[in-house]
């Protein structure tokens, strides 16, 4: 069918420069030509995909290595496998994986099986498709990236083939490892992979570390060469890992490096222990940790003694939704598909960056500070303005007379949009760069050198204890701090046991939303402008906008069509792109355009706030708590943003268990960091696992489970009522039940118990469970709407809150079909086709206000019903006159009179919740189950069971992504996301590389969710309660789960009477990532199982 | 369909026999495009986002790290004699080196004027699209398993399903990021196109409607 062409199409090299040779001697002749001696820069290429790890300039040359044959073969012989360094990732697996099917021999289907399954860890299958062998290679010998290839191939003692400027060379890939960096006119040719035998007498080993924190990857040489020879046992093994530990030491200032070792120590365990002749003994407790029928069978039938890697797959294999749908309302409480779904698949669904650029227009990018506290000298670009496109780079100096300095407007103080002649955090905003394109841009900002003077400059503020000492706070208004609750003293005096002075640390966490900081700025007339951004409050940033500019606000436009991505990081910390974008547009007359790359987005945008609590807790020996007192330090960051509410939010969901009495003293740590701003459930989050971390802490004290004392402590309705001000109505408080079902429906119990039976078995995994409530008080705001109806009959909604992907133009619209459906319900389903729901803009609708607080949707539905109201009450004669003259009334028809008699058919509300019906409290509960793989820590979550209450949903399909999404954004939080800064606070994990949201093999295993439907809540909005943020709460019992597993590892060292410290009294810190895990558990429980072993034979 | 539009396309791309030294040429979405110069540092996503309409590619990471801005590459082999199709990272694939392919996006699958591709009415309907900017990202690395399945060996399924196989569907997608959904309702639009497995046992969706609905049972 398809033409075979016998010429390849190569582009022509004298009008690109771009250069594919076909052959060695092409290649060769172009990288000892004129333009190379000439010192034009080139790069040899075959997927390009280093360029995600090595961000680089661009190069006069490009020279495509994928057609040169000798570079892109790839086969098997008698000795082992020869690839082409051309060859990409992906080929080279799926050439494994035939391989071992065809007969290689057990050795040669052993090395195949294995390559391919550690390959197949390698990037993602989209970057393997294009990323090549030799390219990984070559980046690991010349700038030390952390390849497992590298790692895979000097283990199974590769050799290599290079041409070089004399010529071909063969060596082994150790040796060219030890060589310094290649240079840029060497190309690797093939690597060739030897299949080395193998018996339960070690002959040869060769251990291969890489990617634990040494340039290379390297070999453990002393312990090959002490098991060289040698027939293994457990002594043998024993002193071989002694040596390990010696032998693979990261270097300083390495992550983890105790960790690392350890991890060392756990993979020459895993791989040597079945060898040895304890192993028959030993398969059982290391197969009863593994879940998986297939995985032993596995083992059995791997007769020639090896090991099949045996660690389980963890994707997602079963899953439930149940829901509660209601009809009273009828379409509301549908489960609608979301309007614009299927478009945004077919990704035609328009995104700020999407709008095409306007001509003439530019793009900016920010130069921004990496000293927490300095005088800024001056800037100097390296990029050259005439040939890079730079144009302009705009700072304080260019916001206009009139104009303020600001960037930041909330109901506290504000900040600068940039650093005057003193940075005042890290990521403090200095310029932003404006060129021709916003790679240009992007470079010339990144390159960019900044003068800094720190002389006569204080040392900076950068951790809570500094903060502390210093008294460096943010004032808390008097009506913003939570009220105590009780007498602390005498509840302390009514304490059976106290704990004092406990401690709990929080990290921060980044919002990761995969659209980042965008805005797109556009010069009108008479000094006006339009501004497109992704912003949660478009309101607020036409008011900042205006401010900066000294301009009046109706001078500004904002438009917000949808925000891909907020989850609270779009709100404030939004504003100041929008700004610098408006400002560089109106100083250089031109439209100009904004989109943060990854990396600055992570460092300048903040996030979620750092806390540091100190407690102490009274107790009855029954578990039951009598007196709470806190010490709550919250790390706020350089600005005021909204950390002011913080506190209130972190002791509203503290109060979910009933503490008796509770007092605290919350300080605002003013440091040197980027502003902490609201991230999706802002201080709920810690508040929540706060208490959680304090219940553990008295069942470890008391030796109890954790769940009857958590069962001793939640709430009565009236001690509830008590602490929250009277807010929930009788028969309202769903929590105890919600408790007692989630119990039945996740057969809590039964399980508690085998996971008892499965901890005694098991040596290597370890398992555990935990049941947690939350209450969370949702506030309800102020927001306004417009309904239109045009001569067609279809129906134009605004609506102050912003679509954000939570599903709110579904539930407007199905709001809108229902309320104007109140004329003839038959009518609503039709209806609901008619309804367009259209982007915020701030000269259409003022008062749009922020979309926060997950009660958005309900509002603006309640503003839209208000707006249909008053079209009924004006439509509603027309029909009956339809009727009487016996014509047959369908919508048009009506529309259609209704124009020709000249009734309004626009409306708009401003939607003022009354004050009895502002807050309101959501309750649920989750049980999680995990799995902790001892050797390596890493957790695995078996199963999450969760039901939530939602009141009588609008739209519980919705609601339940709600749900689900937000209970794994908080497993991120509590179990991946490890937020790292260096010594000066800069935030250093900025990439995906480095910053680990959850993936798809994160997810719990079995995921169950229960929508429950409580019935009618008068206060509410048609009785929806909500839920983008509570959920979050829920995935503390993931880590409290792991902290349970981890205790069953600490019982097991105790029973070898190896445990130092207590087994249950240890902190697990958040987030719980391997390294966490690992220690808790011990670095060295291999050795001391091995030592138990070797205690017992001597016995 | 589309994919056969788009593989028409290339064929009169193949017949044009270039010889060395043939300008830059490729298709997106069965839509010719050469280039007499092209700065050689241009990635496909750049070129994409700012010559062509098609913006479903979006910018997530530039590190090849997200996703966001999978595409499908076409490509004759000219070894093996037919058509390989692989999903790549368009934010790091340098447009010179795809001359003579075919690139296909999520708008190229299907869209709001010629009707959706099945990938999207599953997505939507299996509530598994949120905030939406991962989406089409993901949409093209299931779309690339579907063909290569389809290719490949797995026994031949029963008509009307593909060749995938669930925990393939799974796989496909493991290197986006979603921040939004949580996977679960993406496993489970993706499964849906899975020869092994039966449509009660995935999660909730817009397919079954009548009778599936537990909430009406348990009123």
């Amino acid at each position: 069918m398809f033409l075979k062409s016998e010429f390849a199409m190569i582009l022509d090299s004298s009008r690109y420069p771009w250069f594919s040779p076909v052959s060695i001697e092409e290649l060769r002749s172009f990288l000892y030509s004129n333009v190379t001696e000439n010192g034009a820069s080139f790069k040899l290429v075959v997927g390009n995909t280093g360029t995600g790890y090595y961000k680089e300039q661009r190069y006069d040359h490009y020279i495509d290595l994928r057609r040169v044959p000798e570079l892109s073969i790839i086969k098997r012989d008698q000795t082992g496998i020869e690839v082409g360094a051309t060859v990409t990732i992906s080929t080279f697996i799926s050439f494994l994986k035939e391989e071992s099917k065809i007969n290689v021999g057990s050795y040669g289907k052993l090395v195949s099986d294995k390559l391919a399954y550690q390959m197949e860890k390698i990037a993602s299958p989209f970057v393997r498709n294009s990323a090549s062998v030799g390219g990984n290679l070559v980046m690991a010998q010349k700038n030390g990236f952390p390849s497992d290839i590298a790692t895979l191939f000097l283990g199974l003692c590769a050799t290599v083939s290079l041409i070089t400027g004399h010529g071909l060379e063969k060596l082994t890939w150790e040796e060219l490892l030890s060589r310094p960096p290649l240079d840029s006119r060497t190309v690797l040719l093939t690597a060739d992979v030897s299949l080395w035998q193998n018996s339960f007498r070690i002959n040869n080993i060769r251990l291969a570390f890489g990617a634990y924190g040494t340039k290379y990857a390297t070999r453990a040489k002393k312990v090959e060469e002490y098991l060289t020879g040698k027939m293994l046992n457990v002594h043998i093994l024993y002193e071989a890992l002694k040596l390990i530990k010696l032998e693979v030491v990261p270097e300083d200032g390495t992550l983890h490096p105790e960790y690392r070792s350890s991890l060392a120590v756990s993979y020459v365990f895993e791989f040597l222990y079945p060898f040895t002749d304890a192993h028959s003994v030993i398969s059982g407790g290391l197969l009863n940790g593994i879940n998986d029928n297939s995985v032993e069978e596995v083992f059995k039938s791997s007769k020639d003694g090896c090991i099949i890697q045996g660690r389980k797959q963890t994707l997602l294999s079963s899953a439930k939704q149940v829901m509660e749908s209601s009809t009273e309302y009828y379409p509301v409480g549908e489960p609608m598909k979301k309007v614009e779904a299927a478009m945004q698949a077919a990704g035609e669904a328009v995104y700020v960056d999407d709008i095409p650029s306007p001509p003439n227009c530019l793009h900016g990018a920010f130069i921004y500070s990496t000293k927490p506290l300095a005088g800024v000298k001056g800037i100097q670009l390296m990029s050259n303005q005439l040939t890079d496109g730079v144009t302009e780079v705009i700072t304080s100096k260019d916001i206009p007379s009139g104009g303020e300095n600001v960037r930041v407007i909330t109901m506290f103080d504000p900040e600068p949009l940039f650093a005057d002649d003193l940075v005042r955090c890290v990521g403090d905003r200095i310029a932003i760069v404006v060129a021709d394109s916003q790679r240009s841009a992007d470079v010339a900002a990144r390159t960019a050198l900044v003068e800094y003077d720190t002389e006569n400059i204080d040392s900076p503020i950068l951790t809570i204890e500094d903060a502390v000492e210093k008294s460096s706070f943010i004032q808390i208004p008097p009506f913003l701090y939570p009220k105590q609750v009780g007498d602390f003293s005498k509840g302390m005096a009514e304490a059976d046991h106290k704990i004092l002075s406990a401690e709990v640390r929080l990290g921060s966490e980044y919002y990761f939303y995969m659209e980042t900081q965008t805005a797109l700025a556009i010069p009108d007339e008479d000094n006006c402008m339009i501004v497109y951004t992704s912003s949660q409050c478009p309101e607020s940033a036409q008011h900042v906008i205006a401010t900066c500019l000294g301009v009046p606000e109706h001078n500004i436009r904002v438009i917000t069509r949808r925000v891909r991505g907020g989850f609270g990081g779009k709100a404030i910390r939004s504003m100041p792109i929008s700004t610098a974008c408006a400002l560089a547009a109106y100083k250089l007359r031109r439209p100009v355009r904004i989109y943060v790359n990854r990396n600055s987005d992570m460092i300048m945008t903040g996030g979620r706030h750092p806390m540091k609590v100190t407690y102490s807790v009274g107790f009855k020996s029954s578990g039951k708590i009598t007196a709470l007192h806190l010490d709550l330090l919250i790390n706020s960051g350089i600005s005021d943003d909204v950390s002011p509410m913080l506190p209130l939010n972190v002791i509203k969901a503290l109060k979910k268990y009933d503490w008796g009495a509770l007092s605290f003293d919350v300080k605002l740590c003013k440091t040197n960091l980027t502003s902490k701003s609201a991230m999706r459930a802002p201080g709920e989050v810690q508040g929540s696992y706060i208490a959680e971390a304090i219940i553990e802490h008295v069942s470890s004290s008391l030796s109890m489970e954790v769940d009857s004392v958590r069962n001793k402590n939640v709430h009565t309705f009236e001690s509830l009522n008590l602490v929250y001000d009277n807010i929930v109505s009788v028969g309202e408080y769903t929590l105890p039940s919600i408790m007692d079902k989630l119990a039945v429906s996740s057969s809590f119990f039964q399980r508690s118990k085998m996971i008892e039976q499965f901890n005694q078995k098991s040596t290597w995994k370890k398992r555990g469970i935990s049941r947690v409530p939350i209450v969370y008080e949702a506030t309800q705001q102020p927001k306004p709407g417009k309904v239109s109806i045009l001569q067609d009959g279809s129906i134009v909604v605004e609506v102050g809150g912003i679509e954000i992907g939570q599903g709110l133009w579904t539930k407007v619209k199905q709001m809108t079909a229902y309320s104007l459906g109140l004329i003839e319900s038959s009518w609503a389903e039709e209806l609901v086709e008619k309804i367009r729901v259209i982007q915020a803009d701030t000269l259409s609708m003022v008062q749009g206000g922020y979309t926060s607080g997950s009660t958005t949707s309900e509002s603006s539905c309640e503003a839209v019903r208000l707006c249909c109201n008053v079209l009924v009450e004006r439509l509603s004669p027309l029909k009956k006159k339809l009727q009487e003259k016996n014509v047959s009334a369908d919508w048009p028809t009506l529309i259609c009179l209704a124009q020709m008699e000249s009734v309004n058919l626009a409306a708009n509300s401003y939607y003022v919740p009354e004050s009895d019906s502002t807050s309101n409290l959501n309750f649920s509960a989750a049980v999680s189950e995990v799995e902790i793989d001892i050797l390596t820590g890493e957790t695995t979550i078996l199963q999450s069971d969760i039901i939530y209450d939602c009141g009588q949903s609008l739209n519980p399909a919705v609601d339940m992504g709600q749900i689900e999404g937000a209970f794994v954004q908080g497993i991120g939080f509590f179990m991946n996301e490890e937020y790292l800064t260096n010594e000066e606070g800069l935030m250093v994990s900025n990439s995906t590389w480095t910053y680990k949201i959850p993936t798809i093999d994160t997810i719990p295993r079995n995921f169950n969710v229960h929508v429950v439907n409580s019935g009618h809540h008068e206060k509410r909005v048609l009785s929806s309660k909500a839920s983008g943020e509570p959920p979050l709460l829920l995935a503390a019992s993931v880590h409290c789960a792991a902290r349970a597993a981890v205790k069953a590892a600490r019982e097991q060292l105790k029973q070898w009477d190896k445990l130092d410290g207590s087994v249950s009294e240890f902190y697990l810190d958040v987030p719980a990532i391997l390294p966490v895990v690992k220690t808790q558990c011990g670095l060295d429980y291999v050795e001391k199982y091995l030592e138990t072993l070797l205690a017992q034979k001597s016995n | 369909m589309t994919l056969l539009k788009t593989r028409f396309c290339y064929i009169d791309l193949m017949e044009e026999k270039q010889k060395k030294g043939s300008s830059l040429v490729f298709a997106v979405n069965g839509e010719r495009f050469e280039l007499p110069c092209i700065d050689p540092s241009t990635t496909l996503l750049h070129f994409l986002r700012s010559q062509t309409c098609f913006k479903s590619p979006k910018l997530g990471s530039g590190e090849g790290g997200c996703g966001a801005c999978v595409v499908l590459v076409s490509k004759y082999d000219l070894k093996l004699k037919r058509v390989e199709d692989f999903s790549v990272s368009s934010c790091l694939t340098l447009l010179c080196s795809l001359n003579g392919c075919s690139i296909t996006t999520s708008e190229g699958l299907g869209n709001t004027r010629d009707g959706f591709h099945s990938i999207h009415e599953r997505f939507a309907g299996f509530h598994a699209s949120q905030y939406g900017f991962c989406t089409p990202g993901i949409c093209m690395s299931l779309f690339s398993a579907l063909v290569n399945a389809d290719k490949g060996n797995n026994p031949d399924s029963p008509p009307g399903f593909s060749k995938l196989t669930s925990s393939e569907a799974e796989k496909a997608i493991a290197g986006n990021l979603c921040r939004c959904t949580g996977y679960r309702p993406i496993a489970d639009a993706c499964k849906s196109f899975a020869a092994d497995i039966d449509i009660e046992d995935l999660g909730f969706n817009s397919f079954w409607k009548k009778g599936r609905f537990q909430g009406n049972e348990s009123k």
